[in-house]
């Protein structure tokens, strides 16, 4: 009876979840437009703030990152980094590698500025990182 | 801060996420959490009383940190209302689990293909026997609720059956939006009759 019982609001809850799982976008957004759930919204400001902060985080490792590759470039030499991608990567980033060619402290902080060659130390970084592990 | 493994793919997905996504999904997750707590109570392990804050924000707050830092996987497969859910869902059993068993180490996720299947998953018995009185007759108030309306009544037989939405509605003849209606409807009478 009991088992019977429990079974029953078991299956009752399970029903109400797949109700509100499948509940229109679209009924939500007006009904929220027309009675603010403020839980909501604090969360809301909560996930922004968190966004940000994360994304300020990822951008100072990517920094970091950048800086000890160039370290590791002026050590081991450009021609070390190329051996990791193959010739046909190495054919398309070439515009990238040259740039590193003959770093003068200029050129290494234009690089640390410059977004596009972060984002292509990041893919270096990566595959650094993918030998490391293979060693 | 510290960013998790799955900051970067995550991250690339959550751009293209809009506020009013974000407020249906936390919507959906609010009232989900807390059905779910009614439901894990069946159990007899009252997740809510042990870990010492709102259900709602504790549970809530944990799931999309986690997925915004990176810490746990945005799956490819899963959008992130379903995402969010299994989560939270994952969160609330390892919470039950660490109240009713010694064992933490047991703790898993299981994913199952169609996350509706989750939502009717019958946890073992741990209930005391006040309890068993107060189950019988929050569905004997459901039962009487259900009484002298046909539709109400095929209902309340199709939840005994442990039937899905999509089949009750077609059982009915009707689209599960209309269903989701009816239903409401006698979970009003039934809030109705325990105010009365």
């Amino acid at each position: 009876m009991s088992t019977n019982s429990k079974q029953i609001l078991n299956n009752l809850y399970g029903l109400m979840l797949e109700i509100n799982y499948n509940r229109e976008d679209e009924e939500i957004i007006l009904e929220l437009e027309q009675k603010p759930d403020l839980q909501i919204n604090s969360h809301l400001a909560k996930i922004k703030q968190l966004t940000a902060k994360l994304k300020a985080e990822a951008m100072k490792a990517r920094y970091a990152d950048a800086l000890n590759l160039l370290k590791k470039l002026k050590e081991q030499g450009i021609d070390e980094f190329k051996k990791m991608f193959s010739t046909n990567e190495q054919a398309n980033l070439v515009p990238m590698f040259n740039k590193f060619s003959e770093l003068s402290k200029k050129d290494e902080e234009a690089i640390l500025e410059d977004q596009e060659m972060l984002q292509f130390m990041s893919i270096l970084k990566e595959r650094t990182d993918e030998n490391t592990a293979d060693d | 801060m510290i960013l998790g493994p799955y900051y970067t793919n995550n991250h690339k997905r959550f751009s293209s996420v809009t506020p009013d996504d974000w407020k249906i999904v936390l919507y959906k997750c609010k009232k989900h959490i807390r059905i779910r707590l009614k439901q894990k109570t069946l159990t007899g392990a009252h997740a809510a009383s042990t870990i010492g804050s709102d259900p709602v924000e504790y549970y809530l707050g944990s799931a999309y940190t986690k997925l915004l830092e990176g810490a746990w996987e945005w799956k490819q497969q899963y959008t992130l209302l379903e995402q969010m859910i299994r989560a939270i869902d994952s969160a609330i059993t390892k919470q039950v689990e660490k109240h009713t068993t010694k064992k933490a180490e047991a703790l898993r996720i299981i994913y199952r293909d169609d996350i509706t299947d989750e939502f009717y998953v019958v946890e073992d018995d741990h209930f005391e026997p006040d309890e068993e009185q107060k189950f019988k007759e929050q569905a004997d108030a459901l039962h009487d609720a259900a009484r002298g309306d046909t539709e109400l009544e095929i209902i309340y037989e199709a939840i005994c059956e442990g039937m899905k939405r999509a089949d009750i509605a077609e059982l009915l003849g009707k689209s599960p939006k209309q269903f989701d209606k009816l239903k409401e409807k006698l979970i009003n009478k039934v809030r109705k009759s325990q105010q009365s």
